[in-house]
C-alpha cells in the first residue's frame, strides 16, 4: 500500500482530518492513487525526460525572447502537449490494468481539493504556453552557451530543471558547472544530489 | 477531453477566464490591452503573431489573448478559440471603408462552434478621432439586432485605446458577464 500512503502524506494535514469521520478506503480511491503513484514515476522516467528533450532541441531555435509571441509557437505547443499526453496517456494504459482515462477524468473532477502537490502542478505545468515558451527559450540560451556542441550535456541540464519541478528552476545555472557535471552516468539519484548541490550558488 | 486539459480545467484558479481579442488589422487591439493594463502604448507596431496577459480585474484574472488581425494571419484565429469565455472584438469606428470587411470577419466568428458560448464584447474604438462612427452606427453596419446576435451575450462600447476612454466600462461589462454564466452556475 506504499502508493496510497504516499498519496496521503502529499496532502496536508487538514485533509486527513476532514476525512478522519469515513476512514474506509474506497476502491476509487485506491484505483485513483494507484493512478497518481504511477504518474509520479512516469514523470521522472529517463525515457520521459529524453522525449522532452528532444522535442525542446528540435523546436527552440525559432523561440525569441521578445514579448510578441510567433504564431508558430502556438503550433508547437500543441504538438508538445500532446506528446506529452500521448506519452503519459500510453504508459498508464501499459501500467494500471484497467485504466481508462474517462473514469480517472470524473475521479479527479470529484476531487478538486485533493490534486495539490508536485504531480500535479508539474502536470499543470505542461499546459502553460508562458512556461512552455519560457522552457523553450532556456533551451535556445543553453544552446548557445554549448555553441562548441559537448555531447550529452544538454539534455542533462534541462531534465534536472524538468525534475526539480517543471517550471525552470536552476536554468541560470553556469554552463561552464553543467559542463563539468556533464555525462549521462550523472543521472543516477546519488550523483544527481551531488550535481544539484555543486549548482547550487 | 484529455487528461491534461481535465487537470487544467480541475485545478484552475478560481475566477479565471480566458479573452481572445480579434479584429481587423490596426483596429486597436494591442494598444487597448496595453492601456487597459498601464504600459506604455506608444511603440506599438502591428502585431504579426499574439501577444498574452493576464491581468487582475475586480477579483478575477483575465487570461487575455491579443491576436494579430491582418487578412493574411486570420485564418490562425481559430487557433485561439478553445476554451475562450470571451471575445473581444475591436472595431476602428474611424474605418468606414472596412467596416464590411469587419462585419464579415466577425459573422463568420459568431458561427464558430468553438466560440459559441463566448460573450461578446466590441469596442467602438478610436472615438478620439473625427468622423469616428458611433455605437448606434456600428451596430447598425455589424447587423448586432440580428438573428445571428439573438442568443448571444453580447454590448458594445465606445472607448478610445490612447486615451483609455470607455476601457474600463467594456471590461466591467465583460467580467460580469462571464461571471454571471459561469462562476454562479457552482
Amino acid at each position: 500500500m506504499d502508493k496510497v500512503d504516499f498519496g496521503c502524506l502529499e496532502d496536508s494535514g487538514e485533509e486527513i482530518l476532514i476525512d478522519g469521520g469515513d476512514s474506509n478506503v474506497s476502491e476509487e480511491d485506491q484505483y485513483f492513487d494507484e493512478i497518481v503513484g504511477a504518474l509520479e514515476n512516469i514523470l521522472m522516467l529517463e525515457e520521459f525526460n529524453d522525449l522532452q528533450n528532444d522535442f525542446c532541441e528540435q523546436h527552440c531555435e525559432v523561440f525569441e525572447d521578445t514579448e510578441e509571441s510567433k504564431l508558430v509557437y502556438t503550433d508547437l505547443f500543441s504538438q508538445y502537449t500532446e506528446l506529452i499526453e500521448g506519452y503519459i496517456i500510453g504508459r498508464l494504459t501499459l501500467e494500471i490494468d484497467d485504466f481508462s482515462m474517462d473514469k480517472f477524468g470524473a475521479l479527479l473532477a470529484d476531487r478538486q481539493d485533493e490534486i495539490t502537490g508536485d504531480v500535479f502542478d508539474m502536470l499543470m505545468s505542461f499546459t502553460d504556453f508562458e512556461e512552455f515558451k519560457s522552457l523553450m527559450l532556456s533551451h535556445k540560451n543553453q544552446g548557445e552557451g554549448f555553441s562548441g556542441g559537448i555531447d550529452g550535456c544538454l539534455g542533462i541540464v534541462s531534465k534536472e530543471n524538468f525534475a526539480v519541478g517543471g517550471t525552470g528552476a536552476g536554468i541560470e545555472a553556469s554552463p561552464m558547472k553543467m559542463a563539468a557535471a556533464g555525462r549521462k552516468d550523472v543521472l543516477s539519484p546519488a550523483s544527481r544530489e551531488a550535481k544539484d548541490a555543486g549548482l547550487s550558488p | 477531453m484529455g487528461l491534461l486539459s481535465i487537470i487544467r480545467k480541475v485545478k484552475a484558479k478560481e475566477k479565471e477566464c480566458r479573452l481572445l481579442i480579434l479584429g481587423l488589422d490596426n483596429a486597436g487591439k494591442t494598444t487597448i490591452l496595453k492601456k487597459f493594463n498601464g504600459e506604455d502604448i506608444n511603440t506599438i507596431s502591428p502585431t504579426l503573431g499574439f501577444n498574452i496577459k493576464t491581468l487582475s480585474h475586480r477579483g478575477y484574472l483575465l487570461n487575455c489573448w491579443d491576436v494579430g488581425g491582418q487578412q493574411t494571419i486570420r485564418s490562425y484565429w481559430r487557433n485561439y478559440f478553445e476554451a475562450t469565455d470571451g471575445l473581444i472584438w475591436v472595431v476602428d469606428s474611424a474605418d468606414r471603408v472596412r467596416i464590411e470587411d469587419c462585419k464579415r470577419e466577425l459573422d463568420n466568428l459568431m458561427s464558430q462552434e468553438k466560440l459559441a458560448g463566448a460573450s461578446l464584447m466590441i469596442f467602438a474604438n478610436k472615438q478620439d478621432l473625427a468622423g469616428a462612427m458611433s455605437t448606434d452606427e456600428i451596430g447598425e453596419a455589424l447587423g448586432l439586432n440580428g438573428e445571428k446576435f439573438k442568443t448571444r451575450h453580447w454590448s458594445i462600447v465606445a472607448c478610445s485605446a490612447v486615451e483609455g476612454g470607455g476601457l474600463l466600462e467594456g471590461m466591467d461589462w465583460m467580467t460580469d458577464d462571464i461571471s454571471s454564466r459561469i462562476f454562479m452556475l457552482s
